[in-house]
């Protein structure tokens, strides 16, 4: 069989059950000492509350639960959530540094490169942070490296085991991305430029692209049964991503062209090398040299929670993968000053841009990362949710979750679907020690506004705490 | 004991009454089996041991059991779509009905994504689009399986036949034609 690389090997060699518990382990002593600063995105933050509360508060079928989340993206926190010891996320953060370390050193022939490589996927503070704080991203990162490996090694030997296993793998990824639905055209062009000559391209893009259409399709389905309208679920998995085509001058995203320019400057490098002949500018290979540049055009994600830093980590990744079916560029002597320069001025970089990161949770990171007594200031959030521990609350879970994440016990948590929320309303002192509501989305808000314009405030509360987004209500004492 | 090769040279019946005569004799032959089989089932367990019992029972007997339950929970799931009566809310809890969903939609997934993969193996990309007619493929089954239940009971000694000789090699065309006739 016609095969590039050793993937197929690289578990069961004796070096990956070695180098994986160990990898592991690290990422576990260092999420024992950073999870508590939780540096979440906001979207982030929703799953993870999402996922808690269903674990804790809600146990219905699946009528509760929100179908614009993922379902692979859902199940994932499910499992982080449930695992206090974060034995899991720290699994899966080995799995993908252990599998990308040996790859490289299976597949990469000077030892410089082989050792700079390692140290930068351990030690980068972009890997860093996706290991610890954005789970979904290192199983989709997981998913999308065995993904592309399959999709490069069909392209060679031509076994269409390889697609198939491709297509599984892309099928999962659009469990956690449904943004992932948009690449699916990236695919099908691939394939095009690869089998253009004949249908055979047509037989093989339904092989690739079946297993995303059926489970995105299953996921709708569902949404349809429990939920009884897809609208919003069709809005976001398909017309919200082509938002960051109008967007795109935006100015986060050219700070993503900013940090990953030297990738631009490597990738041009590269295609100039291969590039001899005309026929390679029509070809697959070109054709993969250029997906991670129109990956910001289908990965919506990566200008709304994976900017910027965490990112460009997905370059480099794809660039390893690829390095093999590249071939030499230069002699090995080159390659050490070449490949061994750009690696330690993109670790520079990367320090450099996480200095400047426009994205308040991966600046706090960053200078937690390297000033170990630096205190991360309170939010808002987190101020009042610790003034309304313990009490008995009335309040949108949907809207207030960033407050609630920081109230450990939510049993006596009556929300705008709960049973006995109508009768809170009439009477909130029986049900209720405080309310907390969110001014611009808030169903409670809303009522509570509603209620006031009619003269039917909530009898026996007082506000206590009042700012342009939140207003909480608590209990008069004698009431 | 061994196993057979996938590759056999029979011609496939390509009409659909032929192929449900076809697929009722075997599964009858799988449910008399089974029946036979387990006339004293403690004598079988010491014959062949717990393990192979086990297999058995869900190989064998499992099969047609499999299609015979599929077009009874093909109506379940119609009438829970349509009109979501309390009874079939308290017959599926929320384990049994995520349980059901999961195996109605990957299974379903799988048998066809597993059918597409049979016909690129072999090259015959024009029968991948029929893969995805996977779960019809599944009710025929149903259809023989319940053909095969009410030949057992009314008439356990008649074994159906199978006419072959409709399709021919592309060496054979207008050659020898088969004559119908028992397979």
């Amino acid at each position: 069989m016609n095969r590039v690389t050793r993937l197929p090997i690289l578990l069961r060699a004796r070096s990956f059950w070695l180098l994986f518990p160990l990898l592991s382990a690290f990422y576990w002593v260092l999420n024992q000492r950073f999870q508590s600063l939780a540096l979440y995105s906001p979207n982030q933050q929703w799953v993870r509350f999402h996922a808690d509360w269903l674990m804790r508060v809600s146990f219905g079928g699946l009528d509760v639960v929100d179908f614009e989340i993922p379902p692979l993206n859902l199940l994932l926190h499910l499992l982080i959530v449930s695992d206090p010891y974060q034995v899991f996320l720290s699994a899966l953060a080995g799995f993908l540094v252990s599998f990308l370390i040996l790859y490289g050193l299976t597949n990469i022939r000077t030892k410089v490169i082989k050792l700079l490589c390692s140290l930068y996927l351990i030690f980068s503070p972009s890997i860093l942070f996706s290991c610890l704080f954005v789970p979904d991203y290192v199983l989709y990162l997981i998913l999308y490296c065995l993904a592309f490996y399959f999709l490069l090694e069909f392209s060679v030997s031509e076994q269409v085991f390889y697609l198939f296993v491709f297509g599984l793998l892309f099928g999962l990824m659009g469990l956690i991305r449904f943004e992932t639905f948009w690449m699916s055209f990236v695919v099908f062009f691939y394939l095009f430029l690869r089998y253009r000559n004949g249908r055979l391209f047509f037989y093989y893009a339904l092989a690739a692209l079946f297993p995303l259409l059926f489970l995105q399709f299953s996921w709708v389905f569902l949404s349809l049964i429990f939920k009884g309208e897809v609208s919003g679920l069709l809005y976001h998995l398909f017309i919200e991503p082509l938002r960051v085509i109008g967007a795109f001058s935006n100015p986060i995203e050219q700070f993503v062209l900013q940090t990953t320019w030297p990738f631009i400057f490597l990738y041009a490098l590269t295609v100039v090398r291969l590039g001899t002949y005309r026929a390679f500018y029509r070809s697959a290979l070109f054709f993969s040299l250029l997906i991670p540049f129109l990956s910001p055009f289908f990965l919506r994600t990566t200008v709304q929670e994976l900017r910027p830093v965490t990112f460009a980590s997905i370059f480099f990744i794809h660039y390893l993968i690829l390095f093999p079916y590249i071939g030499n560029l230069f002699n090995e002597r080159r390659q050490k000053i070449f490949y061994g320069t750009f690696l330690i001025g993109y670790f520079i970089l990367t320090l450099l841009t996480f200095a400047s990161t426009p994205e308040e949770h991966e600046a706090l990171f960053f200078r937690r990362f390297m000033d170990d007594g630096y205190q991360i200031p309170a939010s808002e959030e987190s101020v009042i949710g610790k003034k309304l521990a313990g009490k008995r609350l009335i309040a949108d879970g949907q809207a207030t979750y960033r407050v609630l994440q920081d109230i450990p016990d939510l049993s006596g948590l009556i929300h705008p679907n709960h049973p006995l929320y109508p009768s809170a309303g009439f009477t909130p002192s029986a049900f209720a020690d405080a309310v907390l509501m969110r001014k611009d989305a808030d169903r409670v808000y809303r009522d509570y506004t509603e209620g006031t314009g009619q003269g039917k405030d909530f009898a026996g509360f007082a506000m206590t705490y009042e700012d342009e987004e939140y207003a909480v209500l608590e209990r008069v004492p004698d009431s | 004991m061994g196993i057979i090769r996938s590759t056999t040279y029979e011609e496939a019946t390509s009409g659909v009454w032929n192929w449900i005569r076809q697929r009722s004799r075997w599964i009858k032959g799988y449910m008399q089996t089974t029946l036979v089989y387990n006339r004293h089932p403690l004598k079988l367990i010491r014959s062949i041991g717990l393990k192979q019992w086990f297999s058995f029972q869900l190989f064998i007997g499992g099969t047609p059991i499999l299609f015979l339950i599929n077009p009874i929970l093909w109506i379940l799931f119609g009438i829970w779509i349509g009109w979501n009566p309390l009874w079939l809310s308290e017959l599926f809890t929320p384990a049994l009905l995520f349980l059901s969903l999961f195996n109605f939609l990957i299974g379903n997934f799988l048998g066809i994504y597993l059918n597409l993969l049979g016909a690129f193996r072999r090259k015959y990309y024009p029968l991948t689009f029929i893969s995805l007619l996977n779960p019809f493929y599944w009710l025929l089954h149903s259809f023989s399986a319940y053909k095969a239940l009410w030949q057992l009971l009314r008439k356990p000694h008649f074994w159906e036949k199978t006419q072959h000789g409709f399709t021919q090699p592309a060496h054979q065309k207008g050659g020898v034609k088969i004559p119908k006739g028992a397979s």
